[in-house]
């Protein structure tokens, strides 16, 4: 019965011994040379010209969440879009009801405003 | 491919819940851009949530007077309505919609008056719903989900509280810990059965295997979260606390019995032959809690982080009846969570009632001069304690007798006894609430609120039902002879066998 998990054993022996060789491998040939600007902890080796604590606007947090929702919409579309006539009727109206909670979504953030820059 | 046969009756509550949450969220949108008068949005908004639930109660009150079974799809049944889900539905149903009553003058009281909450409230409800009538692993994380993610955001709905934030991270973060526990012993159970479904789950579910074994494990522990019970309690008092009342409320009532009763039903359809081996880790489980629980509250000064800790000892006093493993405990439990939602909503919605100006009711040092001032709710308040405390005459002892009766009948005397001192340790604080409001008075005396239509008719139903099932649990005479609260919930249990 655990023999089953074998496959995952090895896949998971393989990882550990190519990710530890992989940075071995680095720490052992990579040269290490240290200088003023590297130690920086912003923008790696590049000498930072304005400070990088800046503000900027709140709606792109806004902009950002609506484009996941409408994203992950455009996602359960594709294996809709090729089993369209496999599913026929049946798959369109579960699509259309889909399509329609969503566009409630839409309705509200436009109505609220969300939308407006 | 053919159209599968879709049984529409079956999700009939869930979608009366889940589509009144998108009428709510656009009927707020649109009658903000015409009505200013934001009580009068606040109300209709709440009618309309009120509607749809009833609707979904309706629909399960009919399911279960029906009696049959129906599943959503029966070729691929992952969601059914049967007389176990109507009863846990028409539980959850009622508790919203009574929780909904009493928020249309709480949320103005503190603030929070957003319409948006009454669509968070649906589709967490929504979720609850297909939680209980769930018989497939993938609809029961899809319902958990469903009803976890929007209390996150109504934990943390009065945005300008410091603690209120404070509440909703903590919830979330505890919440997405307990919902990757739960995936992962999903992940085991599908490992070691290949199947996501109850009834195949129960076929082929070998006894003795250890990956199956910590899967189940794993599952356990998953609702051990929800249901706050200890160890793994430490975030409800936080989480209690911080969030507005109303919410509180919700979490506290609804969550539980969603929880509990998929619990229930996950054990019974999908693990039936290995309960008996569970029996120890429910008797730790239970034990621990009612120790921790009531311990723990006798040492609490604020009134929310108070009922928290005495909702983690609830939690215990359920879990005795998983641990005796017979449909008497199992039907126990199902009453115990009848009477749970309508003694702590009572007490609940008279912290409620008193929360004026921004702020909540929530010490101790609040009540003081409570007799005094407004005697009815003081009453009321005492009444509720009494029952959480079970006091023979209501609801809390029969309920608490039914769950230990069956403990002593298994077997679990000792359980019992763990039980019984628990409820004994519980007067001690929950005596502390009259005594507060009866024999001390306020230093300085603040005018309150009259309680509003919307309150005392939430604490009229609580009153009436703890009262009548204190007195007639399985038989009442005359007219109301129909009510037979105990047979109910002992059917519903009986029917998952």
């Amino acid at each position: 019965m655990l023999a089953e998990y074998t496959g995952a054993v090895v896949i998971l022996a393989v990882a550990l011994v190519l990710a530890s060789a992989l940075l071995g491998i680095h720490l052992l040939v990579g040269p290490r040379r240290s200088f003023a600007e590297k130690d920086e902890p912003f923008e790696c080796g590049e000498r930072p010209i304005v400070s990088p604590h800046q503000r900027f606007s709140v709606k792109f947090y806004i902009v950002a969440m609506l484009f996941i929702l409408f994203d992950v919409e455009a996602v359960f579309m594709y294996p809709w879009g090729a089993l369209f006539t496999e599913l026929g009727w049946f798959g369109f109206v579960e699509m259309l009801t889909f399509v329609a909670v969503l566009a409630g979504g839409l309705a509200y953030v436009w109505m609220k405003g969300a939308l407006e820059w | 491919m053919n159209a599968p046969q879709l049984d529409m009756a079956a999700i009939a509550p869930l979608a009366f819940a889940a589509f009144g949450a998108l009428f709510v969220l656009l009927g707020e949108v649109w009658l903000t851009r015409r009505r200013t008068n934001e009580h009068f949005i606040n109300a209709a908004l709440s009618v309309l949530s009120i509607s749809f639930l009833g609707l979904s109660v309706y629909c399960a009150g009919a399911a279960f007077s029906d009696g049959t079974t129906r599943v959503f799809d029966p070729a691929n049944p992952m969601l059914s309505l049967d007389r176990f889900a109507a009863y846990s539905i028409a539980l959850i149903g009622i508790a919203s919609l009574l929780i909904c009553f009493a928020s249309i003058s709480y949320l103005p009281q503190v603030g929070i008056n957003h319409g948006e909450y009454y669509a968070l409230l649906l589709l967490s409800t929504a979720g609850m719903f297909l939680l209980v009538g769930a018989t497939d692993l993938m609809a029961l994380f899809l319902g958990l989900e469903l009803m976890s993610i929007p209390l996150y955001v109504m934990a943390g709905f009065d945005r300008r509280n410091l603690r209120s934030n404070e509440s909703a991270f903590k919830y979330f973060l505890v919440g997405s810990f307990a919902s990757a526990i739960l995936l992962y012993g999903i992940a085991l159970v599908y490992g070691v059965t290949g199947s996501l479904g109850f009834d195949a789950i129960r076929a082929g579910f070998p006894p003795g295997n250890p990956i199956g074994i910590v899967g189940l494990g794993l599952l356990v522990v998953g609702f051990a979260f929800k249901v706050a019970s200890a160890p793994f309690h430490q975030w409800a008092p936080d989480v209690y606390e911080g969030a507005p009342t109303s919410v509180t409320a919700y979490m506290a009532i609804t969550v539980k019995v969603a929880a509990f009763a998929a619990l229930l039903r996950l054990l019974t359809q999908a693990f039936g032959p290995v309960t008996a081996s569970l029996s120890d880790l429910f008797w730790v489980l239970a034990a621990l809690t009612i120790v921790v629980g009531n311990v723990m509250a006798v040492i609490q000064t604020n009134l929310k982080r108070l009922l928290a800790y005495s909702s983690i000892a609830h939690a215990g006093y359920l879990l005795i009846g998983f641990a005796t493993g017979t449909v008497e405990g199992y039907g126990a439990v199902l009453f115990y969570l009848l009477v749970y939602v309508f003694t702590n909503l009572g007490a609940f919605a008279v912290l409620m009632a008193l929360a004026q100006g921004g702020r909540d009711c929530d010490t101790l040092d609040d009540l003081a001069g409570l007799a005094r001032q407004r005697p009815g709710l003081a009453a009321l308040l005492t009444l509720f304690a009494l029952s959480l405390a079970g006091i023979p005459g209501t609801a809390g002892f029969v309920a608490k007798f039914f769950v230990f009766e069956s403990a002593v009948a298994s077997g679990q005397t000792v359980l019992a006894i763990i039980g019984v001192l628990g409820s004994v340790v519980s007067f001690y604080y929950y005596l502390r609430l009259p005594v507060q409001m009866y024999m001390s008075e306020a230093a300085t005396e603040t005018p309150r609120r009259h309680a509003a239509t919307g309150e005392l008719l939430v604490l009229a139903v609580c009153a009436v039902v703890v009262l009548f099932l204190g007195f007639f649990p399985s038989h009442a005479p005359g007219v109301l002879g129909a009510v037979r609260a105990l047979e109910w919930a002992r059917s519903s249990v009986a029917m998952l066998y």
